[in-house]
């Protein structure tokens, strides 16, 4: 449960929440609807069309022209608490996805997952622990940078560090590689899924595959197709972040056994802990949150979901839709606050060549393994 | 650094944590709390609404939210990207 700490916080985060609804709220209710009209250069709604800019990729932008523009390079102590509620907010819109789910659907979709995450997160170990050592970095480095690749970025890399004596200087490496790929692949995602047609269901699968951090996830998905709605590329892309963010417990037992089997000296710097702790510690809460919401909506406890070819959406399904997209915008805004150019210069070196490969490769094959199966991608 | 899965990439300390909550499972439950909060606003707004009028092309018989397409091909989604 929440610790008294933050309640006493909370009253701080006020101005630095306000700044975030209200950025929101003037990108939704005025730029939008501005961006949908106007005329540049003779072309009818370039911004929209063109650049495929929505609330949520302007969102982003703004959070990222905050810090590093406006702000100077730091969020000034005044907004600093409310851009830390982002995460919280993220995860919030995360479990009310469940309402886009049944427990039919999940499973469907889920047993696809498990098969594409499953293959890419062993592929990605196997191929940072190959190439990391093949590059001479040191053992805790490769062994953060493997499940930070692998599954969803910051948490993973953050999961594994305490398990094989990672120092404070490798998990930023890990980070600051991941983050700069991945908010690249955030933003170029939506350009190459357009370009190439594809449907929601390919995308959200491709990107929910591809994509190496949970927030990017989003965004990309939700830069491509707006709508928070049973079959768009948000809750195709979520049950497969989803399915990857469960799988941090065991990632992070598989890569400590790689760490200590080949360990012939004591380094320091780390703490140890056991591996039964480790499974136990890490393992997503809020996940039960999301599928509890799922079990609700399969019951009917909030009306018919609308899915294609069945009754239409209740009241409340369609609210929570609109809750959920108001959430996520203002999440991202906070994530975009987070996006700092300073730090993501702290990558560099062997360790930036190791995630470019690694990550390059796990995009490129991803949208490669998603046109070859597309054919067996089961719409919900 | 004491890892709480929460840092952002620079120095260590409460100053450097991208949450307000003590870790990442603290946040967790925060956003499950809020979440329930969530829900429970907007059944309590819709819950003297009337029931929605079913689609015109629904299936007579169609099961309530458990229809899931055939495996062979890809649907189209409920609500398509705006092109």
């Amino acid at each position: 449960m929440s610790d008294t700490g933050f309640f006493q916080k909370l009253p701080r985060a006020l101005p630095g929440l306000a700044l975030i609804i209200i950025t929101m709220v003037v990108i939704r209710l005025w730029v939008e609807p501005w961006m949908a009209h106007t005329k540049v250069f003779g072309m009818q709604k370039p911004l929209t069309d063109a650049f495929h800019l929505n609330y949520i990729l302007l969102g982003i932008l703004m959070g990222l022209l905050y810090r590093n523009v406006i702000f100077g390079g730091k969020i000034p102590a005044i907004f600093d608490d409310g851009f830390k509620l982002s995460r919280l907010m993220i995860k919030t819109g995360i479990i009310l996805l469940g309402s886009l789910y049944t427990v039919q659907a999940i499973v469907q979709l889920g047993s696809m997952a498990i098969f594409l995450i499953g293959g890419f997160v062993i592929m990605t170990i196997v191929m940072v622990l190959w190439l990391g050592t093949a590059f001479g970095l040191d053992r805790s480095m490769i062994a953060v940078m493997a499940n930070a690749l692998s599954i969803c970025g910051v948490s993973a890399a953050v999961a594994t560090s305490p398990a094989v004596e990672a120092k404070a200087s490798h998990v930023a490496y890990a980070i600051a590689t991941i983050l700069g790929f991945g908010i690249l692949t955030m933003f170029i995602s939506p350009f190459i899924g357009h370009a190439l047609g594809l449907t929601d269901l390919q995308y959200g699968a491709w990107i929910g595959t591809g994509i190496l951090n949970s927030g990017q996830v989003l965004a990309a998905a939700l830069a491509f197709n707006p709508n928070v709605a049973p079959g768009t590329a948000v809750s195709v892309a979520e049950i497969w972040n989803i399915m990857r963010v469960i799988s941090i417990p065991f990632a992070v037992f598989a890569v400590t056994i790689w760490y200590w089997s080949g360990k012939t000296e004591d380094s320091g710097g780390g703490q140890k802990k056991s591996l039964g702790t480790l499974l136990v510690e890490k393992f997503p809460v809020f996940v039960i949150g999301f599928l509890a919401v799922v079990m609700l909506t399969s019951m009917g406890a909030f009306g018919d979901v609308g899915l294609k070819g069945g009754p239409a959406a209740s009241d409340t399904i369609k609210m929570l839709r609109v809750w959920m997209q108001w959430i996520f915008g203002f999440g991202l805004v906070g994530l975009g606050g987070y996006i700092s150019i300073a730090e993501l210069r702290q990558a560099g070196g062997t360790p930036l060549k190791l995630g470019l490969i690694v990550g390059v490769t796990k995009y490129v094959l991803a949208l490669l393994v998603v046109f070859a199966i597309k054919d067996y991608l089961v719409a919900i | 650094m004491a890892n709480t899965g929460s840092e952002t990439i620079g120095a260590a300390g409460d100053k450097s944590k991208m949450t307000l909550f003590k870790d990442d499972r603290a946040e967790d439950f925060g956003a499950i709390v809020v979440s329930i909060l969530v829900i429970a606003t907007v059944m309590v707004l819709t819950m003297n609404k009337p029931a929605a009028q079913p689609a015109p092309a629904a299936a007579p018989a169609a099961p309530a939210a458990t229809t899931v397409a055939p495996a062979t091909a890809p649907m189209a989604p409920a609500e398509p990207a705006k092109k």
